[in-house]
């Protein structure tokens, strides 16, 4: 987060944010202390973590469950407690 | 030019608005307002307006409905009173901090307590750092010309701030008086359509009101009060503009019978109109007295006032407020806009008409020895009292 | 007129003095006047004694102020008088008009006058009210006659207005004897 902010004179009045979706260029993923990996052939693509996942971050492929995305996960854990399987186990990062 | 119509000052606001043909309208009663609200719910059911009337359970509400219609891009408008305006109170910062162009007539009232209907400006001038333009109307022609040209001055893209367009509750919304109304053409092409983007009218949807932090709330505050700086010279365009096509000519601060005057008399709203009547009886005794009346509080015309008061050698400031504790507000801020300035004049201030207590003519006729006694020994400068309060 | 004529209607809520004093004010309009009509201010509760008043003017009126001392008082509802003192309240050579079904010297030497200048005219305005509209709203015929003393306001604009005021809530019928009670009362008042 090293961007120069913009002052008075150039930001939009009112607080008003003109970029949809801008939440993406935010990084959440170095908040992370522990990692999910998933372990797609235990995996039955009942997407309930995708479901469940705060951030938005179960990445969803064809319709199937692929992993995480790393960029914005932020290792809660809540797609590992809820996964009825045991697919996803919570790794300490190495940082 | 028109004809002269029969209306209350209630009334005069809530024709304004039905010529306005605003898209929505969301409001609550509360006495003395009542028949703002009344009236234009009547255009709404007669089908004379195009409004979406949005009945709400409180005030609190009315606010938030008129601030979401005007951030999806709608022309919104409310109107208020007293407690009311004090229930509101959060949606009221939101308002202007998000930069909508809000029309709300505030019929001013006391704000209890012990429980009191009626007029005084308690309830606006808890307002005042609200972020609202405020303008104050001595007459029911007043507030509905002020309607109309509040809309073009908050709509203004150097602007883009709500405005309170204030009356004294009962003395004279609930008085019925003439009024000059515009036609329906003349007022829809003054107003001309609105310029504003809200959410749903851009081409890109954006964010509105999100959390604002300590990295940019104090950049969006610094944006709100350049806005504000920027009001009077709108001003000036519009009143211009309006004297221009419909011949009625207002100002930031109207004078009244100060060419040669010595000393003035300086209030907000229907007070003025008293204190016009002693200043004529009182040239006829030879004493060269005015009256000074700013049309806005908010913005404060500290410029316009630092060049009129040193005209003159002595000032009565009236507050139909009080500030427990420190000075009113109107006499206050005039004696902060002077400070420094040379040939300042002496100044008194007066806190009448609380709760609607009759300022009559013999009280002022008391300020107007009081200000010749202020003006030839000094006795009284710098002080302030309640006028005609029982010992 | 080049001062400010005032008028203070003494009346109990109900009566129809606000309307009166709005239909005055109506009427005066389209004769080219400057107006108020005003309520003493408070809520209004049905059978409350209230004053309303009046300002007509052939210039713009300035005036915020309550009616202390009136030219005109109008008395809407006979069982007040007993609480006015005409005497203190009237300016000089004002005049009082009282709906009551006794004589002017009968009426005037029961109210509190002492030895004010001033002229009194007296209307039966419910006896009329009651036989034309079967029910005591006296505020209109009191405006007949009121037009009748004065001549500041026609007739006729009386009549415009009532159309224009009352039609959508009362409708035709009601409007119809509402104008019988004015001119009953126009040609009733003895000038
Ligand atoms: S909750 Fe488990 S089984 Fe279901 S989709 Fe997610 S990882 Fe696969
Ligand atoms: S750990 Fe939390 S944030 Fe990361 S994918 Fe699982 S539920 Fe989403």
């Amino acid at each position: 987060m090293t961007e120069t902010k913009k002052g008075w004179k150039d930001l939009p009045i009112g607080g008003n944010i003109l970029e949809a979706g801008n939440s993406q260029h935010y990084f959440t993923g170095t908040w992370r202390t522990y990692k999910p990996i998933t372990d797609l052939d235990k995996c039955i693509n009942c997407l309930q973590c995708w479901m469940f996942c705060p951030d938005n971050s179960i990445v969803i492929k064809d319709g199937k469950m692929d992993g995480q995305d790393y960029d914005h996960c932020k290792g809660c854990g809540v797609c590992a407690a809820i996964c009825p399987v045991k697919a996803i186990d919570m790794i300490k990062e190495e940082k | 030019m028109g004809k002269y119509i029969a209306l209350t000052g209630a009334e005069s606001a809530a024709f304004a608005m039905k010529q306005i043909n605003p898209d929505v309208v969301a409001a609550y009663p509360i006495t003395p307002q009542t028949p703002v609200a009344m009236k234009f719910s009547e255009y709404v059911a007669n089908g004379e307006v195009n409004t979406e009337y949005v009945t709400v359970e409180s005030e609190h509400s009315a606010m938030s409905a008129t601030v979401g219609a005007a951030a999806a891009g709608a022309r919104a408008m409310t109107a208020t009173a007293s407690n009311g305006l004090a229930l509101m109170w959060e949606i009221v910062y939101i308002a202007s901090s998000m930069r909508l162009p809000i029309l709300m007539a505030v019929v001013n009232r006391a704000l209890s307590g012990p429980i009191n209907i009626h007029g005084d400006h308690s309830d606006a001038m808890g307002a005042r750092d609200s972020g609202w333009i405020q303008i104050f109307n001595e007459n029911n022609q007043e507030v509905y010309d002020s309607f109309i040209m509040a809309l073009r001055i908050a709509e203004h893209p150097d602007v883009l701030t709500p405005a309170m367009v204030c009356q004294d509750g009962f003395i004279t919304s609930h008085s019925v008086e003439n009024v000059m109304p515009l036609t329906n053409e003349q007022v829809q092409k003054f107003i001309g359509k609105k310029k504003f983007k809200g959410l749903i009218t851009a081409d890109k949807p954006f964010t509105m009101g999100p959390l604002d932090l300590q990295d940019y709330y104090f950049e969006h505050k610094k944006q709100q009060h350049e806005a504000m700086k920027k009001v009077f010279a709108v001003v000036e365009e519009v009143q211009n503009e309006y004297a221009k096509e419909f011949g009625r000519k207002y100002s930031v601060i109207e004078e009244y019978r100060t060419e040669d005057a010595d000393t003035i008399i300086m209030g907000l709203n229907s007070v003025m109109g008293n204190v016009k009547t002693v200043v004529d009886s009182a040239r006829e005794k030879g004493i060269k007295i005015g009256a000074v009346k700013p049309r806005f509080f908010r913005p404060f015309p500290v410029d316009y006032l630092r060049d009129l008061l040193p005209k003159f050698k002595a000032v009565v400031v009236l507050d139909r407020s009080d500030s427990f504790g420190a000075m009113p507000p109107l006499y206050s801020e005039t004696l902060a806009a002077l400070y420094g300035i040379e040939n300042a004049p002496m100044i008194k201030g007066y806190i009448h008409g609380l709760g609607g207590r009759d300022t009559n003519l013999a009280m002022i006729e008391t300020v107007v020895d009081n200000l010749q006694k202020l003006k030839d020994t000094g006795e009284g400068n710098l002080t302030f009292e309640y006028l005609g309060v029982r010992e | 007129m080049g001062n400010v004529f005032e008028i203070t209607w003494y009346g109990r809520g109900g009566l129809g003095a606000k309307t009166g004093a709005i239909l005055l004010a109506d009427a005066a309009i389209t004769a080219d006047k400057f107006v108020q009509a005003f309520p003493e201010y408070g809520p209004e509760r049905m059978g409350a004694p209230l004053k309303v008043y009046n300002r007509i003017s052939d210039v713009e009126i300035r005036l915020h102020t309550a009616i202390t001392h009136p030219d005109f008082i109008i008395v809407i509802d006979p069982s007040l008088l007993q609480n006015i003192d005409f005497n203190e309240e009237l300016k000089d050579n004002g005049t009082i008009l009282i709906n009551t079904d006794n004589s002017v010297e009968e009426i005037r030497s029961k109210i509190k006058l002492g030895n004010k200048n001033a002229k009194v005219y007296a209307i039966d305005a419910t006896g009329i009210s009651v036989k034309v509209l079967g029910k005591n709203i006296p505020n209109i015929a009191i405006l007949g006659a009121f037009s009748k003393i004065t001549g500041l306001i026609e007739l006729e604009e009386v009549k415009k207005h009532i159309h224009e005021k009352l039609m959508t809530k009362y409708g035709k019928d009601i409007i119809n004897k509402n104008i019988e009670a004015l001119e009953a009362a126009y040609k009733e008042v003895e000038k």
